[in-house]
């Protein structure tokens, strides 16, 4: 067994006035792929969130470890430095900073912190990210367009997945990384986030996700089913398929029609 | 020697100087109060000396540019260098001093022409006492591919300066003017009143790139106005990141049909700096367009006001005018001021404009935070991408770059 890479215990976290996560516990091993499965509502994207240190996302209660270190007071990019990623759900634009000069600008960033692995993914970073874009189709020119200004849902999750792949993190964050995509969009996606796995073995991503259809293309070694802020089963693959094929309902899960979750309300008035 | 035609128009701008107060109200002065500050602690610069050499110009500037010609003015004056091709082609620079006396007719001509008549204390002061000035003339037909470079610099401190500068360009001619003013030390205390005259002739063509580098203990008053004859072309861009209490009047004339304006600025406020930026586009000719896109950011306890007015005449038909100003304020304590007005006397006319004043987006901040950057670097590359479309229209590649690379390092 791997390293203990994030371990979550008994939290509590309170968004405004509402307690989202009331009590989870989730231990996440270097080379593992988790998938947190619930329906809208449930606190996955918080879950996200707050592991990312978002203001406002607020732990009442309980711990978070990563790689060694209590993160709960750390700011978000002393997160990223310290290898979290995560992969927006709604990327957010950034006009008039080019795809090219953010990534340079974040892979410098990140080996200020004296990680000398940073300092070799810079050596190369110019022939990587070509061959990063090509694998996941993206036309070389959007390089020097502004960061998801104007890009499309899909083209959106495919720069986060180019970022994945640059900043090689330690831990992959996948915030509902296949929602809106279609069938071949979610097969060039996915295959990035294999990529960064398979060139990483001691990484490890928890892929956050309302439906199953993403877990066929990244086998996941664990499946959680969240609901109302806790976790409420825990398991193998086969949770997956039985969610697949009997729905949440199988779970005593009420599953409100899919749409936009209240916890990602803020972007969804944008 | 003083030319008699000269020395008359001085002793009647220096009545008028000491009739008229300085002005601290109305809609023109009330946001950027000289009345607090004690212009008799500035000593007048003593008459300028040649003694800077060829080249001085050049070497102040934070940019390395092949240029058609340089010169030196301010507290130090160099003599010109220019392209002897260009000499023998009739094109003009040298000291205003020179030039008034040796192109009276010229420069009488258009000296103050844009001006005359005008009841403004600041004006009037500048006309009474400029020591320091610049003449460039480039004859009809002529298009200088190569930029002029006229810094104009200031070492000393506790002086008052009053920089005058006349740039005509005859019909069909093309140029484009890199002006540079700095403090050659950053602690220096003065006080700039500048006058800066450009006319282009019919189907003349300019592209002015403005830089304003003075030291943030720097008082100044400037006043820009550029004519735009008929069929004429202006592009200028306006660079504002020095002074304690400035204000720049900036006027586009569009003074003839089918004329064209077009005007970049970007202002930067920091520290306790109170900038203010007051354009006036004055549509008098039909057929004329002008746009005109100024962004500001105001960091620390800057205070950053932009006043914007586009003012067409009645026989100004068939013009289109835009004018958009946007402000991003950084900090809580820094504040921004925009006011855009329209006054149009034609009716058949397309005019309008925007303004916004914004913070720095949470979401934004957030997002560029969790891939690594901290608040600083985060911040900066927001910085870089509200400018850049203004960078993106700078002319010349070495000029952009530095504005780029200053944003990120300031003072460098």
């Amino acid at each position: 067994m791997g390293k203990e890479l994030l371990k979550i215990e008994n939290l509590h976290i309170r968004v405004e006035e509402n307690e989202i996560i009331q009590g989870l516990d989730l231990t996440v091993r270097e080379g593992e792929v988790h998938a947190v499965m619930g329906p809208n509502g449930s606190g996955k994207s918080t879950l996200a969130y707050t592991l990312m240190g978002r203001p406002g996302y607020e732990i009442t209660k309980g711990s978070v470890c990563f790689d060694g270190q209590d993160i709960r007071e750390m700011e978000p990019e002393e997160r990223a430095q310290a290898g979290l990623f995560l992969s927006f759900q709604y990327p957010i634009a950034i006009p008039g900073v080019t795809v090219g000069h953010f990534l340079m600008t974040a892979l410098a960033a990140l080996s200020e912190k004296g990680n000398g692995r940073y300092k070799e993914i810079r050596k190369t970073f110019r022939k990587d990210i070509k061959k990063y874009m090509e694998g996941l189709k993206i036309d070389p020119a959007f390089a020097q367009r502004y960061l998801n200004d104007g890009f499309s849902g899909g083209e959106k999750k495919r720069m986060e997945i180019l970022q994945l792949l640059t900043l090689q993190p330690k831990l992959a964050i996948m915030d509902e990384t296949d929602s809106g995509l279609d069938i071949d969009a979610l097969k060039v996606v996915s295959q990035g986030v294999s990529e960064y796995l398979v060139q990483n073995p001691k990484a490890s991503a928890l892929v956050i996700t309302h439906y199953q259809r993403i877990l066929n293309h990244l086998k996941p070694h664990f499946v959680h089913i969240l609901s109302k802020g806790k976790i409420i089963s825990s398991g193998g693959p086969e949770l997956a398929i039985k969610l697949e094929n009997e729905g949440y309902r199988a779970f005593g899960i009420e599953d409100r029609e899919p749409g936009p979750q209240p916890e990602g309300g803020i972007h969804g008035t944008t | 020697m003083t030319q008699p035609w000269l020395q008359e128009r001085r002793e009647r701008a220096a009545r008028l100087n000491t009739k008229l107060p300085v002005p601290t109200g109305g809609e023109d002065w009330r946001r950027t109060n000289f009345g607090r500050v004690d212009l008799g602690q500035f000593e007048p610069l003593p008459p300028v000396k040649n003694g800077a050499d060829q080249g001085a110009a050049s070497r102040l500037l934070p940019a390395k540019i092949v240029l058609a010609g340089e010169l030196l003015y301010g507290e130090q004056a160099s003599p010109p260098t220019l392209d002897p091709a260009l000499l023998k082609q009739g094109v003009w620079l040298t000291s205003l001093t020179k030039a008034c006396e040796e192109k009276k007719e010229l420069v009488g001509k258009y000296l103050g022409r844009g001006l005359h008549g005008r009841q403004e204390k600041f004006l009037a002061q500048n006309e009474a006492n400029w020591q320091t000035g610049v003449f460039l003339y480039i004859p009809k037909n002529t298009a200088v591919e190569l930029p002029f470079l006229l810094t104009s610099a200031l070492a000393r401190e506790d002086s008052s300066c009053f920089p005058r500068l006349l740039v005509v360009l005859d019909q069909g001619a093309k140029a484009t003017l890199l002006h540079y003013s700095a403090s050659t030390n950053q602690n220096k205390n003065n006080f700039v009143n500048g006058v800066y005259e450009v006319y282009l002739e019919e189907g003349a063509e300019l592209t002015w790139i403005d830089l304003q580098n003075w030291s943030r203990q720097t008082y100044e008053v400037a006043h820009k106005r550029v004519e735009v004859g008929r069929n004429a072309r202006l592009k200028w861009v306006i660079h504002c990141q020095g002074g304690k209490l400035a204000k720049a009047n900036i006027e586009t004339v569009l003074n003839g049909e089918g004329a064209k304006g077009e005007v970049i600025g970007l202002v930067e406020g920091k520290d306790r700096q109170h900038l203010e930026l007051c354009s006036l586009t004055h549509h008098v000719a039909p057929h004329t367009t002008a746009d005109i896109l100024i962004k500001s950011t105001a960091d620390d306890r800057a205070k950053i006001i932009f006043q914007g007015m586009i003012k067409i005449e009645k026989a100004a038909q068939q013009t289109v005018s835009y004018m958009a100003n946007h402000n991003l304020v950084l900090n809580d304590k820094a504040h921004a001021d925009s006011i855009p007005r329209l006054e149009i006397e034609a009716d058949d006319v397309k005019a309008s404009h925007g303004a916004t004043i914004g913070q720095v987006d949470r979401e934004q901040m957030f997002y560029l935070r969790s891939k690594g950057l901290d608040k600083e670097k985060a911040e900066a590359l927001l910085v870089e991408g509200f400018y850049e479309d203004v960078f993106g229209r700078v002319p010349l590649e070495s000029v952009r770059e530095w504005m780029r690379t200053h944003l990120e390092h300031p003072g460098g």
